[in-house]
C-alpha cells in the first residue's frame, strides 16, 4: 500500500471564497487557506468562531454554501473526531477496532508501538479513558498512512499531563509520516512549539502566520495563563474592527471589509 | 412432523438469521424505537393492500414501512423537536390510521390479531422462499460491507472521512429493516418484531467477544427462542409471536444473571468486555 506519497510543497487542500450560514447567522466568511505536505497547522478562535465548521468544510462533512475547497488527487486523510463514543453495547476491543482498518498484524503491532497503546489492544474500546482513547483513534489514523491528518481538539478530555504528551506525539508521528496536521486547540502554550503556521479564526480569517508572527508580542507569553488574556493576546495586534468576544457575539452580518 | 409446523418451524428459524446481525446493529445504533416505528407502520400497509387490492401485503408492507423510515429522515431534521417526539408521532400515527383502515375494509377484526401478533401456522412456502432469499441479501450484506457498517456505527464522520458511502449504506439498512418488518409480521406481528431485533441481541451481548460473535449470537438465541416458543405454544395451546419473546426474554434473564455471578466470581470488581 503506497498511501501518504505526497512531494514537499504539494498543496493538499485548497479552500477558495468559502463562505457557510447556519439558520441566517453567518459561520465562515469568504474563508481563503491552503495547507501544504507536511505542515502543521492550528486553528484558534474563541467559542462559535466556525473552526469546527471550518473543518467539516475542509475534509468533505459538510459542504459550504458558496466557495469550493479542492483536495489533491487521492488524498488520504486520518481523521480524529472531537467527539468518540463507541456504543458499550458494541462487545469489540481495541485489537478489534484496528483490525477494522489494516489485515496486518505487523502494522497494526507497529502503529501501536508508536503511540504507546500496546497495552490496552486486549481492553474494550469503550473503558478506556480519554488520554488512551485519543491516542488509540490516533493509531489508527496512522494505519492507513494518511498525508493529512485532521484532528479537532484532539486535548478534549485529556488531563492536563497527558495534554503535552499528546501533543507531542502528535508532532512525532506526523514528521515520521512526512504528514500534514490541520488541528484545533484552544491549548495554544503546548501547540505553539511544533506548529509551523497559526489561523486566527473568527467567521473569517482574522491573521495567520507562523506562532511567532501571531503571538509575537512580549506580553503574548506572559499573559498566557489566563484564558481571557490569552483571546486578547491574540486579537490586540492588527486589528481595526470589533470582535465581540465576550458580549455575546452575534455577526448577523459577515462584511467586515 | 406436520408440514405446517415444520414450515413455522423453518421459518422462525429463517427470521432469526435475519433478525440476529440487524438486531445488533439496532442495540448498537439505538435503534429500537425506530424499529418499532417502521413496524407499525407495516400495519398500515397492510391497509393499502387491502384496499387496494392488486398490492401484494408483503409488496404494500415493505414500501410503506420504507416510506415511513424516509419521511422519519426528513422530519428528525426539524431541530425544534427530538428525534423521540417524531418516532412517537409516526409509530402511534401509522399503528392508529393502520388499525382503523384494516378495521374498516376487513370486517371482521378477528383478522387484526393475525397483523398485530403474527400467524406463524398461515406461513406459505413462497413466505418461506421470500425468508430465505432475504437472509441471503442479509449475509450478503454484512460480508461484502460488515466492516463498513461497523465503522458508521462507530462513528459516521470518520466512515464519511474515509470514504464509506454513509448515505447509500444507510438506505441500504432502511430497505433491510423494511423488508424484514414486511416478512415477519406472520411470524411474530407488528408489536413484537422489534422484540426479535433488540432481545437475542442483548442476550448475545452477555457472552459476546466480538460484533461478529454478538450478531452470530443473536441469531442463534433467536433460532432457539423460536423453535422453543413454536413448541411451547402448541403444548399449552397458546399464541406463538408471544410465547417466542417470552422464551427470549427468559434467555436473557438467564444469561443476565449467570453473566453477574461470572463476573462476581471471577472479576469481583471489573466489568467484562
Amino acid at each position: 500500500m503506497q498511501h501518504g506519497v505526497s512531494s514537499p510543497g504539494e498543496v493538499l487542500l485548497t479552500a477558495r471564497n468559502l463562505s457557510k450560514h447556519y439558520r441566517g447567522r453567518c459561520v465562515l466568511h469568504d474563508i481563503n487557506f491552503r495547507i501544504h505536505a507536511g505542515e502543521r497547522v492550528t486553528i484558534i478562535g474563541p467559542n462559535g468562531a466556525g473552526k469546527t465548521t471550518l473543518i467539516r468544510q475542509m475534509i468533505g462533512l459538510d459542504r459550504p454554501d458558496s466557495g469550493t475547497v479542492t483536495r489533491a488527487a487521492g488524498l488520504t486523510i486520518g481523521y480524529i473526531p472531537q467527539h468518540f463514543r463507541p456504543p458499550a453495547s458494541m462487545p469489540i476491543t481495541v485489537r478489534n477496532f484496528l483490525r477494522l482498518t489494516t489485515t496486518s498484524d505487523a502494522r497494526l503491532e507497529e502503529e501501536c508501538a508508536a503511540t504507546g497503546i500496546a497495552y490496552t489492544l486486549a481492553q474494550p474500546l469503550a473503558g478506556l479513558s480519554g488520554g488512551e482513547m485519543r491516542r488509540v483513534l490516533l493509531a489508527r489514523a496512522l494505519l492507513r498512512r494518511p498525508q493529512l491528518l485532521v484532528l479537532d481538539e484532539p486535548a478534549q478530555g485529556v488531563d492536563v499531563a497527558g495534554q503535552g504528551e499528546l501533543y507531542e506525539l502528535i508532532t512525532k508521528v506526523s514528521a515520521r509520516e512526512g504528514a500534514a496536521v490541520l488541528m484545533v486547540s484552544h491549548d495554544l502554550y503546548v501547540v505553539m512549539a511544533s506548529m509551523h503556521r497559526v489561523l486566527c479564526l473568527n467567521q473569517h480569517i482574522c491573521c495567520e502566520g507562523s506562532p511567532q508572527q501571531v503571538g509575537g508580542d512580549p506580553a503574548f507569553r506572559t499573559l498566557f495563563g489566563d484564558a481571557l488574556a490569552r483571546q486578547l493576546a491574540l486579537y490586540h495586534h492588527h486589528h481595526d474592527h470589533r470582535h465581540d468576544l465576550y458580549a455575546g457575539a452575534d455577526h448577523t452580518e459577515c462584511s467586515h471589509g | 412432523m406436520d408440514e405446517f409446523l415444520l414450515q413455522a418451524l423453518l421459518a422462525g428459524v429463517l427470521l432469526a438469521v435475519i433478525t440476529g446481525p440487524l438486531g445488533a446493529l439496532v442495540v448498537w445504533r439505538h435503534l429500537a424505537y425506530f424499529g418499532d416505528t417502521i413496524a407499525h407502520a407495516a400495519l398500515l400497509g397492510v391497509a393499502v393492500s387491502l384496499i387496494a387490492e392488486i398490492v401484494p401485503m408483503t409488496l404494500a408492507m415493505f414500501l410503506v414501512a420504507l416510506a415511513v423510515a424516509l419521511l422519519l429522515n426528513l422530519l428528525t431534521r426539524d431541530a425544534r423537536f427530538h428525534a423521540d417526539t417524531m418516532l412517537g408521532l409516526l409509530a402511534h400515527g401509522t399503528l392508529a390510521v393502520g388499525v382503523l383502515l384494516v378495521a374498516l375494509n376487513d370486517g371482521a377484526s378477528a383478522n387484526l390479531e393475525a397483523y398485530l401478533f403474527g400467524d406463524i401456522l398461515a406461513v406459505t412456502p413462497t413466505d418461506l422462499a421470500l425468508l430465505a432469499a432475504l437472509m441471503l441479501v442479509v449475509l450478503a450484506v454484512f460480508i461484502c460491507y460488515g466492516r463498513q457498517l461497523l465503522l458508521m456505527t462507530l462513528d459516521q464522520h470518520i466512515a464519511s472521512v474515509e470514504g464509506v458511502p454513509v448515505l447509500r449504506r444507510q438506505l441500504l439498512l432502511l430497505m433491510l429493516f423494511a423488508a424484514t418488518v414486511a416478512l415477519s409480521i406472520k411470524i411474530v406481528g407488528v408489536l413484537l418484531i422489534t422484540a426479535m431485533l433488540i432481545i437475542p441481541a442483548a442476550a448475545a451481548r452477555f457472552f459476546a467477544r466480538s460484533p461478529w460473535s454478538m450478531m452470530a449470537g443473536a441469531a442463534l438465541i433467536g433460532a432457539l427462542s423460536t423453535t422453543l416458543g413454536l413448541y411451547g405454544a402448541l403444548i399449552i395451546n397458546a399464541p406463538a409471536a408471544p410465547m417466542m419473546v417470552s422464551v427470549s426474554v427468559t434467555i436473557f434473564l438467564v444469561l443476565a444473571l449467570s453473566s453477574r455471578l461470572f463476573q462476581r466470581l471471577t472479576h469481583p470488581s471489573k466489568p467484562g468486555i
